[in-house]
């Protein structure tokens, strides 16, 4: 039945494409996806174009999928392996929800990182104290690793 | 900063994945222990849980009226085991009132087809209604902002289960028994038989059915904040969740375990009677008009509580988790 629902959401990722998003599996294996997400424009992301790569567990959808950013990122949710620190791919998953709506939530999380609760507290700390300085760091990462 | 990324980050990361190793162990010892129902126990079971645990001495010598003194569990099982006769145990994984509710219901509705426990020719009424009440479901919780393109999975497979117990044989299929009534217990169990099979295949019917019970659950209280609201209230009045926030957090999300107002809200979303025997170390001791005091297990109604004809599902309660009585 996983696999079932895994392909409905391929056929209604195609029907209605989220913004800036794609996403689509790698192979034969439909429970292995990659997706880009296009750096939002108002944020120091913009231009880059980066990967993740999708699981989706055996029990999907009632547990989340594994996603992580393959593209580096300077991002204080974010860290270097690629994980990515987002409530509703931990406890607040629900089966209402979609790799689309997942994919929108992570874009969301470029635009307004969340320093509060960060996965690098270093990045969340120059993010708090020297925006400019965060950002043009950001970019920089951007401009080397996603474009 | 050409190390963004401090050591105290990796130990994050790493402790987090400690942390979801350890529960998904948990969760797999589970699964491989505990079938997602039962078969069901004769009351007796529960009782030899507590005598069988050493720290709670057996006294089954002592008179009615002294069982208070004994271990409340204790207690509680043996005044039980005398308005009930079996036990359906759930698997403990967080869903289990809501799995509880569907097993309960679909037996009663398929028993009521077997005119189990009356002889009623009209004891299908229940089945129709709460048939109806499902097929319509999907407009309704759409309308209350769920997206149908992800509902409808899992409404469709609550529709095929009404389906499958109003098209589950009545009758011998050989015409020669047609009119032997000694085979329709027969054939009683083996429709609840294959009710059984169909509610214990593991990520199927009864995930995506207990799943959709959640939304419905969800959708009742949204439907009627002013009724549902004041369960949410901290004790203080500090902190006021709103309903879509307590939905989103604690009936959506699967293997999260449910309080009371998910309890009612279910139970009133189906207008069905939902029973609760309240296991928790205590029993209460009620004074008659004699002056005898008897003991009971508290015990509480939620749903419809009047009509005498609407599926009742009685449900025991122990701390965190709920199985079925019969």
């Amino acid at each position: 039945m996983s696999l079932k629902r895994i392909n409905k959401e391929l056929v209604d990722l195609g029907k209605d494409p989220p913004a800036n998003c794609s996403a689509g599996p790698v192979g034969d294996d439909m429970f292995h996806w990659q997706a880009t997400i296009m750096g939002p424009d108002e944020s120091p992301y913009a231009g880059g174009v980066f990967f993740l790569d999708i699981h989706f567990p055996a029990d999907y959808p009632f547990k989340p999928p594994k996603v992580h950013f393959t593209t580096r990122i300077y991002h204080c949710n974010i860290n270097s392996n690629g994980g990515i620190c987002l409530d509703i791919l931990k406890d607040q998953w629900s089966p209402a929800l979609t790799i689309s709506k997942v994919l929108l939530s992570i874009c969301s999380l470029l635009t307004d990182p969340n320093p509060d609760d960060p996965l690098v507290p270093d990045i969340a700390q120059l993010l708090k104290t020297d925006k400019a300085r965060h950002d043009s760091t950001a970019r920089e990462w951007t401009s080397k690793y996603a474009m | 900063m050409t190390h963004p990324e401090s050591s105290s980050s990796i130990a994050h990361e790493s402790q987090y994945k400690l942390t979801e190793r350890q529960l998904s162990d948990i969760e797999a010892e589970i699964k491989s222990t505990q079938p997602l129902t039962s078969q069901p126990l004769p009351i007796v079971a529960l009782i030899q849980q507590y005598v069988a645990d050493p720290s709670t001495p057996a006294q089954t010598q002592q008179q009615d009226s002294q069982e208070w003194l004994e271990s409340g569990f204790l207690a509680s099982s043996k005044l039980l085991s005398k308005k009930y006769t079996h036990l359906r145990r759930i698997r403990g994984d967080g869903n289990c009132y809501y799995r509880a509710f569907l097993y309960s219901l679909c037996e009663g509705l398929l028993k009521r087809r077997f005119h189990v426990p009356t002889d009623d020719p009209t004891d299908d009424r229940e089945l129709k209604r709460i048939r109806t009440f499902v097929t319509n479901s999907l407009s309704w919780v759409c309308g209350l902002g769920y997206e149908e393109t992800t509902i409808e999975m899992f409404y469709d497979e609550l529709v095929d289960l009404l389906d499958f117990i109003d098209n589950l044989p009545t009758c011998p299929s050989s015409p020669a028994t047609d009119s032997n009534q000694a085979t329709r217990p027969l054939e009683l169990q083996k429709a609840l038989d294959a009710l059984h099979h169909k509610l214990n295949e593991e990520n199927s019917t009864s995930d995506y059915c207990t799943w959709y019970l959640r939304v419905l659950t969800a959708a009742q209280m949204k439907s009627d904040p002013d009724r549902y609201l004041p369960f949410l209230l901290a004790d203080d009045s500090s902190s006021i969740m709103d309903i879509p926030t307590f939905c989103s957090r604690e009936v959506e999300p699967m293997n999260r375990e449910c309080g009371m107002v998910q309890v009612a809200a279910l139970a009133e979303c189906f207008g069905v009677r939902v029973v609760i025997e309240y296991m928790d170390g205590s029993v209460v001791r009620e004074k008659e008009e004699d002056g005898s005091f008897t003991f009971k297990v508290a015990c509480h109604e939620f749903g419809e509580t009047k009509g005498e004809d609407r599926m009742s599902v009685s449900l025991l309660y122990r701390p965190g988790h709920y199985d079925i009585l019969y």
